[in-house]
C-alpha cells in the first residue's frame, strides 16, 4: 500500500513558505515602524528647533523693548512659511497671543479641553509630556512640540508680579506629509518585500528542483523502469551529489542483476537440456535393449541357419526401429511450433476410427472400449491428424492404466458439444495417478512404464490441445481411475 | 558343463523374453516363460525352477511382489533370483532429474515398500544377481553360471 506521494520540494516549500512569510513580514513591519518612528523623530526635532527659535525670538523681542512684541511674529511667520508648520504663542491664561493659523487667532484654550488635555491629563497644570500628536479644529493631524515661556532672568524685569510661567509656545508640524512619506515607504517596503520574497522562493524552488526534485524524479523513474524489468535502463543525473552516488549504485546493481538474470536463463537452459538428455538416454536404453536382443538372436539364427530365429530376431529389431521412429517423431513434435491445418472435422468419426484400430489389442488385454458420443455436436474446424494423434495417445495410456495390476477394464471415449466449445474425454477405471505423479505428468520423458513408452505422449497431447487454443484437464484418483478432458474452443467454420 | 537346469523367465516384454530365452539356450539350459507375477506363481507351483530371471515392472502383479514372496517362502527362498531391470526402477533414482523419488505403488503395496531403497538391499533380502538393461549377454551368462554351478 503506497501512501499518496508528494514531491520533496513541495513539502519543503509548503513548510518554508509560512516561515519565510513570517520572517519577511516581521522584518518589514519592524523596518516600517522604525522608519516611521525615525520620520516622526525628525519631524519632532524640526518642531523642537523651530520652537526654540520662536522662544528665542520671543525673548529677544521682549528684551528689545518693543511694545507689541511682534518680533516673534515675523520669526514665526518665517518659520511657518510652508503650510506644514503652525506656531502658536499662548499666555498663561490660555489666550492665543499669536497664531500662524488665522483661524486660531484669538481663541482661548482650556487645560481640560482638547487639545490641551492631551498633555495636561485631567486638566493638571503640569503636562505629562512635551510632545504629542493632536488633531486641530479641522481634524488635520499634527505633531506638537510645546515649550514654556519661563518667567526667568530678564523677563522678571517687567513680569515680576507674574508666576514662573508666562506662556507657552507651540510648534505644530503637520503629520500629513509624514504620513504620506511613511505610507510611501511602507508601500515601497511592501513591494520590495514581496519582490524579495518571490525571488527568494523562486530561487529556493529552482535550487530544490535542480538538486533535489529533478534527480529524485529521475531516480524514481529509473527505479520503476528497472523494477518492471527493463534492466538496460541507466539512471543519469546532471548534478554530482549524493543522489548521483545513489544513482551509480543503482545502475551497478542493475548491471549485476542483468548479468545474474542472464546466468539464470543460461542455467535453466542447461538444466532443461540436461533433463532432456537424461530422459532421452533412458528411452534409448530400452530401445537399445530391443535392438541388441534382435541382433543377438539374428546372429544365432545365421550361425545355426535357423530361419525361425532370423524371423524372430528381425521382428524384434523392427520393433526397435519403430520405437526410434516414434521417439524421433514425438521429439520433433514437441519441439516444433505447429499451426493446426484446420478443416471441417467430425471428432466423433476420429473417435470411432481409433476404437476400431485398438479394439483387438484392447480385447486381448481384457479392456473394453466404449463410446459415449454427442451426435448433435456437429463438425468443427480442426487439424484431423493432430486430434487423431492426441486421442490415440490418451486411449493407449488409458488401456495401459487398466492393465496395470489388473486394476481396470473399461475405457470410455466421450464427446460433448456446447455453443462455446467441444470437449473430448478419455476416461478409464484403471490404476489412477497419485498427486506426485500428477505433478510431473507433463514433464518430458516422465513415464511410469518400464519400457515401450517414449515419455512424450502426454506432452504431445498437451501441445496439440494448446495449439488449437484449447485446454487439457486431468482428474485422477489412485485406485479409481483417470479422466482426461480436451477442451477445444469453437471457431467460426 | 553342468546338466541342463530349468530357468524361469518372468517378463511381460516380448523383446526381453526373446533375448533372455536365447541367452539361456546358448548356455545350454532350459527355460519356461511367465508373462506376469500371477503366471509366475502358477509356473513355480507347477514345476520348481532352478533359477529365476525376474523383471520387476510388470502389469497385474509386479516382480517385487514375486521376489518378496519367494524369499519369504522357506521352500522357495533357496532359488537364486536375478533381477532384470532399468536402474531407475530399483534404485528409485529418476533419470529425468537425477533425484531419488519413492517408487509409486501402482496399486501394489509391497512395491511401495521398496521406496528409495538402494538396489543392494531389499528389506534385508538381496537379489542374487542384478542385471541392468540394456542386457549384456556375456554378463548375464556369467552370472547364471556362477549361480548354477
Amino acid at each position: 500500500m503506497t501512501p499518496k506521494v508528494q514531491s520533496v520540494r513541495w513539502r519543503i516549500m509548503v513548510r518554508l513558505l509560512p516561515m519565510l512569510a513570517l520572517i519577511f513580514i516581521g522584518v518589514l513591519y519592524w523596518l516600517g515602524e522604525n522608519l516611521g518612528n525615525a520620520l516622526y523623530s525628525t519631524n519632532l526635532e524640526i518642531a523642537r528647533r523651530s520652537n526654540m527659535m520662536v522662544v528665542n525670538a520671543v525673548e529677544l523681542s521682549m528684551l528689545t523693548d518693543e511694545e507689541t512684541h511682534s518680533q516673534w511674529d515675523r520669526v514665526s511667520r518665517k518659520i511657518a512659511r510652508d503650510e506644514t508648520t503652525e506656531i502658536q504663542v499662548v499666555n498663561i491664561r490660555g489666550e492665543a497671543l499669536f497664531s500662524t493659523d488665522p483661524d486660531e487667532g484669538g481663541t482661548t484654550y482650556h487645560l481640560d479641553d482638547s487639545p490641551c488635555s492631551v498633555c495636561h491629563e485631567n486638566g493638571s497644570k503640569q503636562a505629562s509630556t512635551q510632545t504629542a500628536f493632536i488633531h486641530d479644529s479641522k481634524d488635520a493631524p499634527y505633531q506638537v512640540f510645546a515649550a514654556p515661556l519661563n518667567n526667568a532672568g530678564d523677563c522678571r524685569t517687567c513680569h515680576s508680579k507674574e508666576g514662573p510661567k508666562l506662556g507657552m509656545v507651540f510648534v505644530q508640524q503637520s503629520l500629513e506629509p509624514i504620513h504620506e512619506q511613511v505610507r510611501a515607504i511602507q508601500i515601497g517596503i511592501a513591494i520590495a518585500g514581496v519582490i524579495a520574497m518571490v525571488l527568494t522562493i523562486s530561487t529556493i524552488r529552482m535550487l530544490l528542483g535542480q538538486y533535489l526534485d529533478r534527480p529524485l524524479r529521475r531516480l524514481v523513474a529509473g527505479a520503476r523502469a528497472i523494477g518492471t524489468g527493463n534492466l538496460q535502463h541507466t539512471i543519469e543525473l546532471s548534478e554530482q551529489t549524493e543522489l548521483a552516488v545513489l544513482a551509480d549504485t543503482l545502475n551497478a546493481s542493475t548491471v549485476r542483476l542483468a548479468g545474474l538474470q542472464k546466468e539464470l536463463v543460461e542455467q535453466e537452459r542447461l538444466a532443461a537440456i540436461g533433463e532432456t538428455v537424461a530422459g532421452l538416454a533412458h528411452c534409448l536404453k530400452n530401445t537399445l535393449n530391443g535392438l541388441r536382443a534382435g541382433q543377438y538372436v539374428i546372429d544365432r539364427g545365421v550361425e545355426k541357419n535357423d530361419t525361425e530365429k532370423l524371423k524372430t530376431g528381425w521382428r524384434v529389431m523392427k520393433e526397435g526401429v519403430h520405437q526410434v521412429e516414434r521417439l524421433t517423431s514425438d521429439m520433433l513434435y514437441c519441439v516444433k511450433e505447429r499451426v493446426p491445418e484446420r478443416e471441417p472435422t467430425d471428432p466423433n468419426e476420429i473417435i470411432r476410427e481409433i476404437i476400431d484400430l485398438l479394439r483387438e489389442m484392447a480385447t486381448e488385454k481384457e479392456v473394453e472400449l466404449r463410446a459415449a458420443l454427442d451426435e448433435e455436436m456437429g463438425v468443427e474446424a480442426l487439424d484431423r491428424t493432430m486430434i487423431y494423434r492426441a486421442i490415440l495417445n490418451l486411449v493407449t495410456n488409458a488401456i495401459d492404466a487398466c492393465t496395470e495390476s489388473e486394476s481396470g477394464d473399461l475405457v470410455i471415449l466421450r464427446s460433448q458439444g456446447t455453443p462455446e466449445e467441444i470437449v473430448l474425454t478419455v476416461e478409464d477405471n484403471g490404476i489412477g495417478m497419485s498427486d506426485a505423479i500428477q505433478a510431473r505428468l507433463f514433464t518430458r520423458f516422465f513415464s511410469t512404464k518400464s519400457s515401450g513408452g517414449t515419455g512424450l505422449g502426454l506432452s504431445v497431447v498437451k501441445k496439440i490441445t494448446e495449439e488449437h487454443g484449447g485446454t487439457l484437464r486431468v482428474k485422477s484418483e489412485v485406485g479409481k481411475g483417470t479422466e482426461f478432458h480436451i477442451h477445444l474452443p469453437r471457431t467460426t467454420v | 558343463m553342468s546338466d541342463p537346469k530349468e530357468i524361469l523367465i518372468v517378463d511381460d516384454s516380448e523383446t526381453n523374453v526373446v533375448f533372455l530365452s536365447q541367452i539361456v539356450e546358448d548356455i545350454g539350459h532350459q527355460f519356461r516363460v511367465a508373462r506376469n507375477g500371477k503366471e509366475a506363481n502358477l509356473a513355480i507351483e507347477a514345476s520348481r525352477p532352478d533359477l529365476v530371471l525376474l523383471d520387476l515392472m510388470m502389469p497385474r502383479k509386479s516382480g517385487i511382489a514375486v521376489f518378496q514372496e519367494m524369499k519369504e517362502d522357506p521352500n522357495l527362498k533357496e532359488i537364486p533370483i536375478i533381477i532384470i531391470t532399468g536402474a531407475s526402477e530399483v534404485t528409485g533414482v529418476d533419470l529425468r532429474s537425477g533425484e531419488e523419488s519413492p517408487k509409486e505403488t501402482y496399486g501394489d503395496d509391497i512395491g511401495h515398500r521398496f521406496g528409495a531403497v538402494l538396489h543392494e538391499k531389499l528389506s534385508g533380502l538381496t537379489p542374487d544377481g542384478f542385471i541392468e538393461k540394456p542386457i549384456d549377454p556375456t554378463l548375464l551368462s556369467e552370472k547364471i553360471e556362477e549361480l548354477l554351478p
